[in-house]
């Protein structure tokens, strides 16, 4: 009996200070929430109330007009370009972003000398904004540019980079994929470095060679790190903004331009408030399924997420 | 303890940090007071041309007690629309604004800009008849004036002596004087001095064929308008826009004499023969380092048309002042003030309007200089066109341009009735 409630009052003596630790933790959480109630969720809802209205933001009026802004979209003549540039990038720079990633990742876990600088150097661009990496880029890739100079030297007449076709598309996922891959290779040469010795070594000793202690060992060691990045990459290729507005401005005509530049474009450029925010709340969805989707998929691919 | 003690005051003094940078960050730099501030916003950030304005602006505030304050806030014209809409939806729009010539009806149409007439009508001393009729048009609707045009001036030719003298090419000057400045001979003589010294012969300022208005000057010499005057029906796949295009075409794609898109060539730094551009430009010539001299843009079929480009002061609707808005706009565009404006712009007023005034307030040009320009505003002179839904029209346009029209292997036959087919949806909607 004694002994009893001698438990229970441990008991409620542990669950008062679980409450108090929670009460804690979420005050550390509220300015968090709190910000992002006001920037995020209050936005996406005045956003999806803005894409059902007509929005004449220089006589100050707004009509409800339903749908007509999703059916537009359908009817759009430019999403047909628009649509396949913005796929086009998502499936480049996650899966080539991913693979790369894991490649250097892998070439730079080595115990060599020296090779802290060659992983500086691979994240340096990570460092710089955007719009630095694009505008540096504009130099090297303008007509008469460095990278028509050093062909030049070679004999070669480069071709017109930046007026569109795939070649454009591939110099801007060429771009962002510089851009953004030293931190992908962070995250995966940190999870690397965490991988437990003695399963490699366990490996080894059964007979595992380097190709196929990679396979069984190391990559589903690594598979949440490896998801992570793949899952940053898809959210992060479906906003290609900077290297559009800066390079080309989405052209000739729509060529190179993006659902994310379409927005801005329609938004802020024409004054359509109501079309870029049906454009906006396409591009949420979007990235809210495929996310969905990724993370569904997330048990039978990666290590341990059945268990 | 101590270190806990240590991480917290590390913690306060930055949050105070933070909060101070924030609270200069989320309030303007505004001081103690019940006065009013007006905001103008102008895409101008030339010091000499700001000075003038703070110096109006200080005169302004010393005679009117009510407005403490006139702050300018410059930036480039293609964030102009931007800026006001994003103002607009914030409820934080500037009380006045420039505004180019493309944009009046759009505004008007939507009820964005304020009469200014009563206003200039009360204003002692204004001279509302001193304001050339014709070059207010496109702001007046029946009565009412909705902006006072502070720059209405052509394109000039700028052409860069020395390089003309090191090929041995017969110069702008030349060819105006022996009757042959025509497009084509510019198109010639630019072609023969790009071989010469392998540096272009033409490149169009302002323009990398994202602004359709900057060729305005080769497409009126051909008589030829991207649509007709009522601005409901595409015109751009005529015969006279197919030739003028066609001379732009050929400097760019065939000759070589022109950049081609997204090669960068400065004329201001002497690595182009000549360029088009605005009298307000001539201040990038101070301290050139070479010889150069301006002449009116070449003529061609339709004659010497000389496109003019036109720019107003406006209060906005959406603005929160409005009476000292409109009082402050009838300050700025009096005569007086008219005056040292033009100093960088050329002025819409009648008494102004002439070489002898344009020279005496300009360091850089001279009366003989400026005569040709003042002659193309009065008499030679075609405002650019308008259309009632100008940001989408010429983006359209441009688009259109630049997609079917500004490339190596375009057949203009086939292209301009694509471009036509891009604007006209537009244009009728």
């Amino acid at each position: 009996m004694t002994a009893s409630t001698g438990a229970s009052s441990v008991r409620g003596r542990a669950s008062g200070r679980e409450k108090g630790r929670n009460l804690f933790g979420y005050t550390l959480l509220a300015p968090q929430m709190i910000g992002f109630t006001a920037v995020g969720v209050v936005a996406i809802v005045w956003v999806i109330w803005l894409s059902v209205h007509d929005v004449n933001v220089l006589a100050g009026t707004q009509e409800f007009i339903g749908l007509e802004n999703y059916s537009r979209i359908l009817t759009d003549p430019s999403m047909i370009t628009v649509l396949p540039n913005t796929f086009f990038f998502v499936c480049v720079l996650s899966i080539a972003g991913t693979i790369i990633a894991l490649l250097l990742a892998l070439l730079l876990d080595q115990a060599l000398r020296g090779i802290n600088i060659f992983r500086s150097i691979i994240f340096i661009p990570a460092l710089v904004t955007m719009v630095a990496w694009a505008l540096v880029w504009s130099f090297i890739v303008q007509p008469d540019g460095l990278l028509d100079a050093l062909l030049g030297a070679v004999g070669i007449d480069g071709p017109p980079w930046l007026r569109g076709g795939w070649l454009t598309l591939v110099v801007f996922a060429l771009i962002q994929l510089t851009k953004n891959v030293g931190i992908n290779v962070m995250i995966l040469l940190g999870a690397l470095q965490a991988v437990p010795h003695e399963l490699v070594e366990a490996g080894r000793i059964d007979g595992a060679g380097p190709p196929r202690i990679l396979r069984s060992v190391v990559i589903p060691q690594i598979s949440p790190a490896i998801l992570m990045v793949f899952m940053l990459t898809v959210v992060g290729s479906f906003k290609v903004f900077e290297v559009v507005m800066l390079l080309t401005e989405g052209g000739p005509g729509v060529q190179s331009s993006v659902l994310a530049f379409e927005v801005y474009k329609q938004g802020f450029l024409l004054n359509d408030i109501g079309y870029a925010s049906a454009l906006a709340v396409l591009l949420f969805v979007l990235i809210l399924l495929l996310t969905a989707a990724i993370w569904q998929a997330r048990k039978r691919v990666v290590f341990h997420e059945n268990d | 303890m101590r270190r806990r003690s240590f991480l917290a005051d590390v913690g306060l003094a930055a949050l105070t940090t933070g909060l101070a940078g924030c609270s200069s960050g989320f309030t303007r730099n505004r001081p103690e007071g019940t006065g009013i501030t007006l905001r103008m916003t102008m895409w101008s950030s030339d010091p000499g041309q700001l000075a003038v304005f703070d110096e109006i602006a200080d005169e302004f505030t010393a005679d009117h007690d009510a407005v403490t304050i006139i702050e300018f806030e410059s930036l480039t014209l293609d964030q102009l629309d931007m800026v006001l809409t994003t103002g607009m939806t914030a409820d934080d729009a500037p009380d006045l604004t420039w505004l180019p010539v493309e944009s009046s009806l759009e505004y008007m149409d939507a009820g964005a800009l304020l009469d200014a007439r009563p206003v200039l009508s009360s204003t002692a001393g204004y001279d509302l008849d001193d304001l050339v009729p014709d070059l207010q048009e496109p702001w007046r609707r029946g009565d009412a004036q909705y902006g006072v045009p502070f720059s209405t001036g052509p394109f000039i030719m700028y052409f860069n002596k020395d390089l003309y003298a090191e090929a041995g090419v017969k110069s702008p000057a030349e060819l105006l004087a022996e009757d042959d400045w025509t497009w084509e001979a510019f198109r010639q003589t630019s072609k023969q001095l790009t071989e010469a010294t392998g540096l272009p012969g033409y490149v169009v300022n302002d323009f990398e064929f994202q602004n359709w208005t900057r060729l305005l000057p080769i497409m009126n010499a051909y008589d030829a308008s991207p649509w007709d005057e009522d601005a409901t029906r595409c015109t751009a796949d005529s015969p006279e826009m197919r030739e003028a295009l066609g001379v732009f075409h050929t400097m760019v794609f065939e000759d070589g004499s022109s950049p081609v898109p997204g090669q960068q060539v400065d004329f201001w730094g002497g690595q182009a023969g000549a360029t088009s551009a605005f009298l307000g430009a001539s201040s990038l010539l101070e301290g050139a380092t070479f010889d150069w001299d301006i002449v009116p843009t070449p003529g061609g079929p339709a004659g010497d048309v000389q496109a003019v480009g036109q720019s107003a002061i406006v209060a906005l609707a959406a603005g929160k002042n409005h009476d000292a808005a409109l009082e402050f706009l009838a300050f700025l565009t009096n005569r007086e003030n008219a005056r040292r404006i033009s100093e960088f712009f050329p002025p819409a007023r009648e008494s102004l309007l002439n070489a002898e005034v344009l020279a005496e307030s300009s360091g850089l040009l001279t009366a003989p200089d400026l005569e040709p320009i003042v002659e193309s505003i009065t008499r030679r002179g075609r405002i650019f066109p308008v259309a009632p839904n100008g940001a989408r029209v010429a983006n359209a346009l441009d688009s259109s341009f630049d997609e079917f029209v500004y490339r190596p292997d375009a057949d203009l036959d086939e292209a301009l009735p694509k471009v036509c087919h891009a604007i006209d949806p537009v244009l009728s909607a």
